[in-house]
């Protein structure tokens, strides 16, 4: 049983690609060990800035000895039959094959003896290869070897059972050697005879390798600096990730934000932080950002504190640029940029920013007439929404574009819902968890500035692909949908889209004939996903889109067939749905009139009369959106249809009656339908 | 007592020198970045080995602010060292030459942080990373891949130095117009930063964001780039060069000046972007 230990040894591996490539490189390894039926117990990958690392585990050290058997002709079989299969196994005559007896008949079979080969050996070749061909999201060449890498290798180590396996990559052979931390062990090199050997080396020579452990050692500490300081620090994975593939010998210090900064909006402090300087920030219990930063130096010295006032330093020119920013921009109220967006093109063919705005309006008014939120608010509101884009602070953070003008209207003194408004019309983000608008009022503007993106993009042939949509329309979209259900809106899609439309044309903007349709469609398919991420069956969905225009209507009732659908009585319902489909069956019947003279039955009767009684109050029903109710009505009528069944067949003899009792069948699965498409719904 | 602009700049010199670069002086065309000097663009591509050192001024119109923010500059100096081919020790390397101009990097947090380069306007691109000191970047380093669309045969490291904001480190000053130029003896002999081109930045940011003539720019980008596709048919392709040079700093402008609309800078770009291949190509064809 032996152990196979690999590292390369690189230049600075991009933090976000070390662990997929890690974890990618001993998965070759593993799936090639595993083709040869070579057997091994634990496998592992580590990462740090310059290395990657496998280890595996009591491998084989000699593969098994495999008979590989291949079925031939006959023996009688006609001579080119025997030649074909002699030439498909590479052979040249009939004695290089076995006969065997397959019932009764003597069948040539060619059979090969694999013997056992050393890992080792095997190894060797197959970690060359797998080197080869290894994919990176970005590769380059370096010097004159023509093989591709992250970054410029500097050494490959490479040790089963105890010895060198010497394989190859460009002018690399792999040995025994390892190096220690750059800075603090002077990049020491050291000889390696396994693992754990390897392992207490690296830890001796300041690095620890195991991805893990360092996250753990700069999340402990991290939150012993929170602690101390009465703060809390946030979960932020993808930057703790980031960090942890910057440095091998994790040192977490903490700096001082100077008292004069911390007047800035905390978010303009967080992004200054964090996006460039990969800093972790704090807060307070009340969500107020703490006056400190974390960072994770790669070197432990006598006197951190030069390290710590070298980060302050930068730290403050960065918060210096963004408070001459801020001081810069509001020397020139909010509101005043919104004129200039007449010099800010939305879209060479779709005419300026202002023009937007201004459609934006139009469509937040129009909404507002069903949903009456507060008129003056959504009038200011849309005269700022777009003003923060020509500031020097959101040209500097363009990802707070809409934070920036919720601060500055603050500073303007505008409304509080105003400024609130500003930033909330962006939402939803699509992210993890996704904040919807607090207020009606800017869930209308949200719903309106995503409309007019989408309309007028699709109008100049912008749509989304299968693979790219560089303006976020699907997200748009989703985000109409979301807010739309959130807030309970009735608003008729078909309209908006209408209304948005005709705004466009009023610009002099070309419309294709099939816009309202084409856009219509791509809602559909967002509502269908929207729902089916909701855990709803697809087959429920596409039976409750039938009438989808009311987006929270549509909503509702995939809810509540999907509940109804999973009791026994709705799986019954189902059941006499599609009898009665079937008894209807292809003819395109439309005679719907009863004839009361043809109700010879009891059960007939009956029937009849309650279906009548049904049908005025399911059209109020769904009028009111009252799903809960409709099912349970539908419910009660089941009975009545059962017993029908028992008692009444629908193909009889007399045309008249039967004619009435098909005529019956089709009333009621009419009725049905009104619902919900039952007929789309999947037999599980 | 630490460096003087000047003498950072004397012991960079110095410091490449002895790794055998040639020292070359800045050029006399207004670029956006060293990387377009001839020295780096041209010569990265083509099979000869190649290594320079050289201050290059700077522009990027879009960055004035008049001289009022303290780390931003219109026009600033960026010291640039091509070595073709990347020698094996190329990061130690960058790390004795920061211990060079006063930086002890045994009391630091020297790191290397993922940053690939590009610059579309002439098709170049490359990997490599900011080396930061303590959370600053003190220089840019990069494999450069491609110049002008044409895959390096050789591959160059490119180590591109922000002056400024090295003497602002070096110096401990806050703000770009104190940095000391010289050394002296006397106060009154201290010329600062700020005296030599305080006023320069002052107007060069109101001409680039404010008064220069957009039309007449407009012009002058298509002279240049009808310019530039004469001589390349004669075959003066670095005067070529020199035309997408200027073409290219004009764009420039009118991007400050906001007159460009999002899809005619792309169309910029590429008019650009296709001068550059051209002379590049040629380059090529003539130099191997």
């Amino acid at each position: 049983m032996a152990e196979l230990l690999l590292e390369l040894l690189s230049e600075e591996i991009p933090a976000r690609m070390q662990i997929n490539a890690a974890s990618n490189l001993l998965n070759d390894i593993v799936i090639e060990l595993e083709n040869r039926n070579i057997f091994f117990k634990n496998k592992r990958y580590f990462c740090t800035a310059r290395r990657l690392t496998i280890v595996i585990n009591e491998i084989d050290q000699y593969t098994k000895e495999q008979i590989e058997e291949k079925k031939g002709p006959r023996v009688n079989a006609p001579s080119n039959a025997i030649e074909g299969f002699l030439k498909s196994m590479k052979l040249e005559t009939i004695n290089d094959l076995e006969i065997r007896d397959i019932k009764g008949e003597a069948t040539y079979f060619f059979v090969r003896k694999n013997s056992s080969i050393e890992t080792g050996l095997l190894l060797t070749e197959i970690i060359s290869k797998i080197l080869h061909e290894f994919k990176w999201p970005k590769s380059m060449r370096w010097d004159s070897d023509k093989i591709r890498w992250v970054r410029p290798l500097k050494n490959i180590l490479c040790i089963f059972n105890g010895e060198i396996l010497k394989v190859k990559f460009g002018h690399f052979i792999a040995n025994n050697i390892s190096y220690g931390h750059k800075f603090m062990s002077k990049n020491i090199s050291f000889t390696v005879n396994d693992f754990d050997d390897y392992n207490r080396k690296l830890y001796d020579s300041f690095v620890i390798l195991d991805q893990n452990e360092r996250k753990k050692i700069i999340k402990t500490a991290c939150e012993k600096i929170a602690t101390e300081k009465n703060l809390i620090i946030k979960e932020d994975d993808n930057l703790l990730n980031e960090v942890v593939g910057l440095v091998e010998w994790p040192n977490v210090i903490c700096g001082k934000i100077e008292e004069k900064f911390m007047h800035l909006p905390k978010e303009i402090l967080k992004t200054a932080m964090k996006t460039h300087q990969r800093y972790f920030s704090m807060e307070d219990y009340n969500g107020n950002i703490g006056a400190f930063f974390i960072t994770v130096s790669d070197i432990k010295t006598s006197n951190d504190q030069i390290i710590i006032e070298g980060n302050e330093k930068v730290l403050r020119s960065r918060l210096a640029d963004a408070e001459f920013f801020w001081n810069i921009d509001l020397k020139v109220r909010l509101i005043d940029y919104k004129s200039k967006l007449s010099q800010i093109i939305y879209h060479e063919k779709l005419g300026t920013m202002l023009d937007r705005v201004e459609r934006i309006k139009n469509l937040s008014f129009y909404l507002n007439e069903s949903i009456i939120a507060d008129y003056n608010i959504i009038d200011r509101s849309v005269d700022l929404i777009k003003c923060d884009l020509l500031t020097n602070m959101v040209s500097e953070f363009p990802e707070l574009q809409g934070i920036i003008g919720k601060y500055y209207a603050i500073e303007n003194g505008e409304d509080a819902r105003t400024a609130l408004a500003i930033s909330e019309h962006y939402l939803p983000k699509g992210q993890q968890n996704d904040l919807l608008p607090t207020m009606l009022e800017s869930g209308i503007i949200a719903i309106a500035d995503k409309i007019d993106l989408i309309t007028s993009l699709f109008s100049i042939n912008e749509k989304p692909t299968g693979s790219k949509d560089p303006y976020a329309l699907r997200r748009a979209a989703l985000g109409i949908i979301k807010i739309i259900i959130d807030k309970k809106l009735s608003i008729s899609l078909n309209n908006l889209i209408s209304h948005s439309i005709e705004l466009l044309a009023k610009q002099k903007i070309i419309i294709t004939n099939y816009l309202t349709s084409e856009i219509l469609v791509f809602f559909i398919d967002r509502l269908k996903y929207y729902l089916r991420a909701e855990n709803i069956g697809s087959d429920i969905v596409d039976a409750s889109l039938s009438n989808f225009d009311l987006i929270y209507d549509a909503n509702l009732k995939a809810r509540y067939l999907a509940i109804f659908l999973e009791t026994n009585k709705g799986k019954e319902f189902l059941s006499l749905y599609r009898r009665i489909a079937n008894i209807i069956g292809n003819d395109h019947i439309n005679n719907k009139n009863i004839d009361d003279k043809y109700l010879v039955e009891k059960e007939e009767q009956i029937l009849v009369a309650q279906v009548v009684i049904l049908e005025t109050e399911i059209l109020s029903l769904i009028k009111k959106q009252d799903y809960e109710s409709i099912f349970l009505r539908i419910l009660s009528l089941s009975k009545y249809i059962d017993e029908y069944f028992k008692n009444i067949m629908v193909n009889c003899a007399d045309e008249d009656i039967k004619r009435n009792r098909v005529a019956t069948m089709l009333i009621i699965k009419n009725l049905f339908d009104l619902i919900a498409d039952f007929s789309l719904i999947v037999n599980k | 007592m630490s460096l003087s602009f000047q003498d950072m700049i004397l012991t960079l010199q110095n410091f490449w020198k002895n790794q055998g670069c040639l020292l070359l002086q800045p050029l006399d065309i207004e670029v956006g970045a060293g990387t377009l000097h001839p020295a780096t663009s041209l010569r990265s591509i083509g099979k000869k080995d190649w290594r320079v050192a050289y201050v290059q001024q700077c522009r990027r119109p879009k960055d004035g602010r008049y001289g009022e923010n303290p780390n931003r500059l219109q026009q600033y100096f960026q010291f640039q060292v091509i070595l073709k081919p990347a020698p094996e020790d190329i990061q130690n390397l960058c790390i004795e030459s920061i211990r060079s101009i006063g930086i002890d990097t045994n009391k630091h947090d020297i790191r290397f942080v993922e940053d690939d380069w590009e610059n579309p306007t002439i098709g170049a691109w490359g990997l490599g990373w900011e080396m930061w000191c303590d959370g600053m970047e003190v220089l840019q380093f990069t494999y450069m891949q491609q110049i002008g669309g044409i895959e390096c045969d050789v591959i160059p490291g490119e180590l591109t130095y922000g002056l400024e904001r090295l003497a602002m480190y070096i110096q401990n000053i806050d703000h770009f117009k104190d940095i000391i130029w010289n050394d002296y003896e006397n106060e009154k002999d201290k010329v600062t930063y700020g005296d030599l081109f305080l006023q320069n930045e002052q107007q060069s940011s109101a001409y680039c964001l404010e008064y220069a003539d957009a039309n007449m720019l407009k012009r002058h980008f298509k002279d240049a780039e009808t310019e530039a596709l004469i001589l390349i048919e004669k075959n003066l392709f670095l005067i070529a060069y020199e035309q997408t040079l200027k073409a290219c700093h004009i764009f420039n402008i009118l991007d400050a000046r906001g007159v460009i609309s999002v899809t005619d800078r792309a169309s910029y770009m590429s008019r650009v972007r296709s001068l550059a291949k051209i002379c590049c190509e040629k380059w090529i064809e003539n130099n191997g």
